[in-house]
């Protein structure tokens, strides 16, 4: 019934969508870190207008779905950028010709505005004792952050990074409705190739399965490495 | 070439958007009502001794939680009449929002028994003991001591699960359904294409206010429900 050496057959082509969808879902988290990490930290310290601004952003992004923000930053980024580029003088005129580049800028949007919420608990979890008796030990700021603050909210930020980075991943089966040609979008064509549907899904599912595994087994080892530094 | 941005478009559009809200919702909260019972049955085998139900429980959720909403929903679109029809049910004639009430359900299933076994497992065991040992029996300490403790440690999770659902049925537009995504697609593919921008920040704005709402409503529930209740 179930057509096995179509699914075999299939998989190189559906696996030939990994490196697109890890390479949004790295990127995305990579970039999103520094973000995040300042608007957490705007927040905290509570910065007057900036983190009013942020805590918008960040409403704004955990209250709409992805696919919406998907489509609602596809179509605007463009017209947005070429105005900020016109008023610096550049002139370019971009349109939606590389929908992997702006697949990239929304999902780093996205992440931000998670991590940061993330990044947030986790650094006040740390005691605030912690960077007084760095301050007071004569560190900077920047290095009671940095050596001391930092490592202790990591310990506890992983778990939840976790998630992010399966969410991410999860999420970026949606980047096909622009044009990227991930995973889901390689199984779509697979199926429509042979209609062979649920062969093809069937494989995309594990195909993901493998990766959250993956991911998981990766951050277990990281949060192995980091244990030394856990709050006691 | 470049259109100013049209508010008053963007609140006309409003209510022809709005024509698609009980779609959105009855999805989300059919779905919501039968993921609580599965959640249910979820973290009861989750939480027994015996290894076979827990291991399958456990690991419905890793594989639940390792797949995109789209992989699930449109392997369940294509798989399941196949799978039925095997055991000579015929369920052509099935809406496609079926399909989404099942992969929704299967879904915050998932999300909820975590949170229950989460908020279980939080309530000190010395209070089912205490329970016991003043004479109640097994259900009684259960559904008058752990259970409310565990309820309120539960709540602001529950509303995170609610928010993530009511989000994510907007993935059910990649079927065809008309759900709120899929008016504002409509609506934007209707006119002349330049409205696109007004016609998602509408459709962004009315999710993020859902999400608003339900997020009041569920911290004003939860600081009502504990309101009495000396902390643990």
């Amino acid at each position: 019934m179930l057509d096995f050496v179509f699914a075999w057959e299939s998989l190189p082509q559906i696996l030939r969508g990994v490196p697109v969808t890890l390479l949004i879902t790295a990127t995305s988290m990579i970039v999103a870190m520094p973000i995040s990490f300042l608007i957490a930290l705007a927040r905290i310290n509570r910065v007057p207008v900036v983190s009013q601004v942020f805590a918008v952003y960040v409403s704004f992004i955990r209250g709409t779905p992805l696919l919406v923000q998907i489509y609602l930053l596809y179509f605007s980024l463009p017209r947005m950028l070429n105005a900020f580029f016109a008023s610096i003088g550049f002139g370019i005129s971009l349109s939606g010709e590389n929908p992997l580049g702006y697949a990239i800028l929304i999902f780093i949007l996205n992440t931000s505005g998670y991590l940061a919420e993330t990044f947030r608990s986790a650094i006040q979890s740390v005691p605030s004792g912690q960077m007084e008796a760095a301050l007071s030990a004569g560190l900077t700021t920047f290095q009671g952050y940095y050596r001391v603050v930092i490592p202790q909210a990591l310990v506890v930020a992983l778990p939840s990074m976790c998630n992010t980075v399966q969410s991410i991943l999860k999420g970026t089966s949606l980047a096909f409705v622009i044009g990227v040609v991930e995973i889901m979008a390689e199984g779509k064509l697979a199926a429509a190739y042979e209609t062979r549907y649920i062969e093809a899904y069937l494989v995309v599912f594990v195909v993901y399965l493998m990766v959250c595994l993956c991911i998981e087994k990766m951050f277990s080892v990281l949060e192995n490495h980091f244990k030394r530094y856990k709050v006691l | 070439m470049e259109q100013g941005f049209d508010l008053s478009y963007m609140v006309e559009v409003i209510p022809k958007l709005m024509k698609a809200f009980p779609l959105t919702i009855k999805l989300a909260f059919i779905s919501l009502a039968f993921g609580f019972l599965l959640g249910l049955v979820l973290v009861i085998f989750r939480l027994r001794k015996g290894k076979v139900l827990r291991g399958l429980a456990g690991a419905y959720i890793r594989v639940i939680r390792s797949t995109p909403t789209i992989v699930l929903l449109f392997l369940l679109f294509y798989g399941l009449p196949v799978l039925l029809s095997l055991v000579g049910l015929d369920i052509s004639g099935w809406d496609k929002v079926s399909f989404g009430i099942i992969c929704y359900t299967m879904f915050s299933g998932a999300y909820f028994s975590e949170t229950m076994r989460a908020a279980y497992e939080s309530v000190p065991k010395g209070q089912y003991e205490a329970g016991v040992s003043v004479g109640l029996s097994e259900f009684q300490a259960l559904t008058r001591i752990v259970i409310p403790q565990a309820f309120a440690v539960a709540l602001p999770n529950f509303g995170n699960t609610i928010i993530q659902i009511l989000k994510d049925t907007s993935v059910i537009f990649t079927l065809g359904v008309v759900d709120l995504l899929g008016q504002a697609k409509l609506i934007s593919t209707n006119g002349y294409g330049i409205k696109k921008i007004e016609v998602f920040i509408a459709v962004s704005l009315i999710y993020w206010v859902i999400s608003l709402v339900i997020e009041k409503l569920s911290d004003f529930l939860e600081k009502h429900y504990t309101k009495n209740r000396a902390a643990t």
